[in-house]
C-alpha cells in the first residue's frame, strides 16, 4: 500500500502515515505526528471533532457557555419551572392576553341594562349601565341589548346601529373614567373589546385623556370580516388629567355588536374576565339603581294632620358616587295624599314624603307597573 | 337619566327630556316657573334641590345642585333659576347680577360634591 496522509490533521499539521510493512519509514513521520499531537485541540485541522457521546453526563457546566447565546430553540418546551424565574422578574410587558387581571370598567360585559333594553339613541344618554352616547354633528347611533349575536360566554351584547352624518368619526359610545377613578392618573392603561361588524374601517377603540401630554389613542379598525375580532388600545394617563374616557368610536355607517370589554393597568391588554354577577351589579349600583322594581315594594303609611308631611327614609343598596338625582316614576296608589315626592336625595338614602290632605290615615304605595324611584349619580 | 333640561329656550319655556321613562324616552316643553325647590321639614325651601316635572308622564326628578344624573344641565338649571328668582337662602336676589347667582351655585356645588364636580 502507498503511504497516506492524516485526514483530521490538515494543512501544516497534516502528517504522513506508513500503513503497510513495505512502506518506507521516515523520521519526519514521527516529528510531524508528535508536533501535531502537541497542538491537538479537536479544532479545524487539529484532530477529529469531539464525540459528545463520549462526554460524561453533566460534565459541561454553565461557565462553558457563552453569555446571552442560549435561545428558545435550545430549551425544551414546558421545562422552565417557577424556581428558574427570579422573584418579581415577570413584568407586565411579558403577560399574554389570557392572563386574567382586574377589570377597571363598570359593566364591561354589557350584561346590565337597568335603564331598559333600548333602543337608546339620545345624545348624552346612558344606555347599558355606565356607557353613554356622545353624538357629533348629524350622526345617529342607536344602542340595544342583543342576545342573538353575543360573544362566547356572554348573555348579552350591545347592538349598535350607526349612521354617519357630519360627525367625521367623532361619535362615540363611551365610559367616563376620570371623574370617579382618579387613582388611574399617572398609569398606563390597556383596553380590549370584542367587536363584530361586516363593515370595514367603521369601528375602533378610542382612548382619550387630557392633561400634560395627553391625547387620544385609537386602535386599528375592525376589518369588516363579519366575525368577532379583539381590538386593543393602550394609553398613558397624565397625572394632571381631569377627563379620560374609554370609547368605541364610529366612523362609517354600520351595524356593530360590542361585547366583553376589559380595561387593565399596564401596557398589555387582557382578554375579558367576567366578574361574579353580584360584583358586576354592585359596580353599576354605585351610579344607578331602582327602588321599588316590584309593585308594592315601597309603602308609606301613617296618621297625620291635614297639610302635614309623613317622611320615610329609603336606603340605597350601594352608596352613590356623588349626590344623586332622584326620580319618582309612575302613578302610585295613594290614600289621603297626592303623589309622593322627596325632599332631596343624598349619597346613602332618600327621604320619600307624602303630605296628608286631611287629618287621618295617609299612605302611598308603588302598586303599578313603572311606579318606582330611580337614583342616578353620574360623576 | 332622569328628567333634565336640554334647552333653556327662554324665560318662559324650557325643553326637557325624560330619557329613561317607563316604556321609552320622551320629552316636551315646561314653564320654568314650575321648577321648584324641595321643602324642609319646617316647610322652608331647600336651595340644594330643585324638582322638575315631566310634561308627558308627570314623573318628577329631584336634582341636587351638584348635578346628580346630568351635571352640566342641572348645574346650569340652578344658575338660571337663581338668576331669575333669587335663592331662598337669601344670599342672591332676583335683581342681582347673574354672575352672583353663578358664584353662589358654584359654592353650593363645592360644598355638596367637592370642587372637581363644578362643570359650569
Amino acid at each position: 500500500m502507498a503511504r497516506t496522509n492524516s485526514v483530521n490533521f490538515t494543512g501544516a499539521n497534516q502528517f504522513p502515515i506508513a500503513s503497510a510493512g513495505t512502506d518506507i519509514f521516515k523520521k519526519e513521520d514521527v516529528q510531524v505526528a508528535t508536533k501535531s499531537l502537541d497542538l491537538h485541540t479537536h479544532g479545524a485541522g487539529l484532530g477529529a471533532p469531539v464525540d459528545v457521546s463520549a462526554l460524561a453526563a453533566g460534565a459541561i457546566d454553565g461557565s462553558k457557555l457563552t453569555d446571552n447565546t442560549v435561545t428558545s430553540a435550545k430549551i425544551a418546551d414546558g421545562t422552565i419551572v417557577a424556581a428558574d424565574i427570579a422573584d418579581a422578574g415577570i413584568t407586565n410587558a411579558k403577560l399574554g392576553p389570557d392572563v386574567a387581571r382586574a377589570n377597571l370598567l363598570t359593566n364591561g360585559g354589557f350584561e346590565i341594562w337597568q335603564r331598559g333594553n333600548g333602543p337608546l339613541s339620545t345624545n348624552g344618554q346612558y344606555t347599558c349601565d355606565r356607557f353613554a352616547l356622545s353624538l357629533v354633528g348629524t350622526d345617529t347611533l342607536s344602542v340595544s341589548r342583543d342576545t342573538a349575536n353575543v360573544d362566547i360566554g356572554s348573555t348579552y351584547c350591545a347592538a349598535c346601529t350607526f349612521t354617519l352624518g357630519t360627525g367625521a368619526g367623532g361619535t362615540a359610545w363611551y365610559q367616563p373614567l376620570g371623574p370617579d377613578q382618579p387613582q388611574l392618573k399617572g398609569r398606563t392603561l390597556s383596553a380590549s373589546v370584542r367587536i363584530k361588524t361586516a363593515t370595514a374601517n367603521a369601528v375602533r377603540l378610542n382612548f382619550y385623556t387630557n392633561g400634560t401630554g395627553g391625547a387620544m389613542v385609537s386602535s386599528a379598525y375592525h376589518s369588516g370580516s363579519g366575525a368577532y375580532q379583539t381590538l386593543t388600545v393602550t394609553n398613558s394617563i397624565p397625572s394632571d388629567a381631569t377627563t379620560f374616557n374609554f370609547a368605541i368610536g364610529f366612523a362609517a355607517s354600520c351595524v356593530a355588536y360590542i361585547d366583553n370589554a376589559m380595561l387593565v393597568v399596564g401596557s398589555q391588554p387582557a382578554n375579558y374576565a367576567p366578574l361574579h354577577p353580584a360584583d358586576d351589579l354592585a359596580r353599576c349600583l354605585r351610579y344607578y339603581e331602582i327602588l321599588g322594581e316590584g309593585a308594592g315594594e315601597i309603602a308609606v303609611t301613617g296618621y297625620q294632620a291635614a297639610g302635614q308631611p309623613i317622611d320615610a327614609t329609603l336606603s340605597y343598596h350601594v352608596r352613590k358616587a356623588v349626590t344623586p338625582t332622584i326620580t319618582k316614576n309612575g302613578a302610585w296608589g295613594v290614600l289621603n295624599c297626592g303623589q309622593p315626592g322627596t325632599n332631596g336625595g343624598y349619597v346613602n338614602s332618600v327621604v320619600l314624603r307624602i303630605t296628608a290632605t286631611a287629618s287621618g290615615t295617609t299612605s302611598a304605595v308603588n302598586n303599578a307597573g313603572g311606579a318606582n324611584v330611580t337614583i342616578e349619580a353620574n360623576p | 337619566m332622569s328628567i333634565y333640561v336640554s334647552d333653556f329656550t327662554s324665560a318662559t319655556e324650557w325643553q326637557v327630556i325624560h330619557d329613561d321613562a317607563y316604556g321609552g324616552g320622551h320629552g316636551g316643553t315646561i314653564d320654568p316657573s314650575t321648577v321648584k325647590h324641595t321643602l324642609n321639614m319646617d316647610q322652608t325651601e331647600n336651595h340644594n334641590f330643585l324638582v322638575i316635572t315631566c310634561p308627558v308622564c308627570d314623573a318628577t326628578s329631584t336634582h341636587p345642585v351638584g348635578g346628580g344624573a346630568q351635571p352640566v344641565s342641572v348645574q346650569q338649571m340652578f344658575v338660571t333659576h337663581a338668576s331669575a328668582n333669587g335663592c331662598p337662602c337669601g344670599q342672591v336676589d332676583a335683581s342681582d347680577p347673574d354672575n352672583l347667582a353663578e358664584s353662589h351655585v358654584r359654592l353650593q356645588i363645592l360644598r355638596m360634591d367637592g370642587p372637581e364636580r363644578i362643570q359650569i
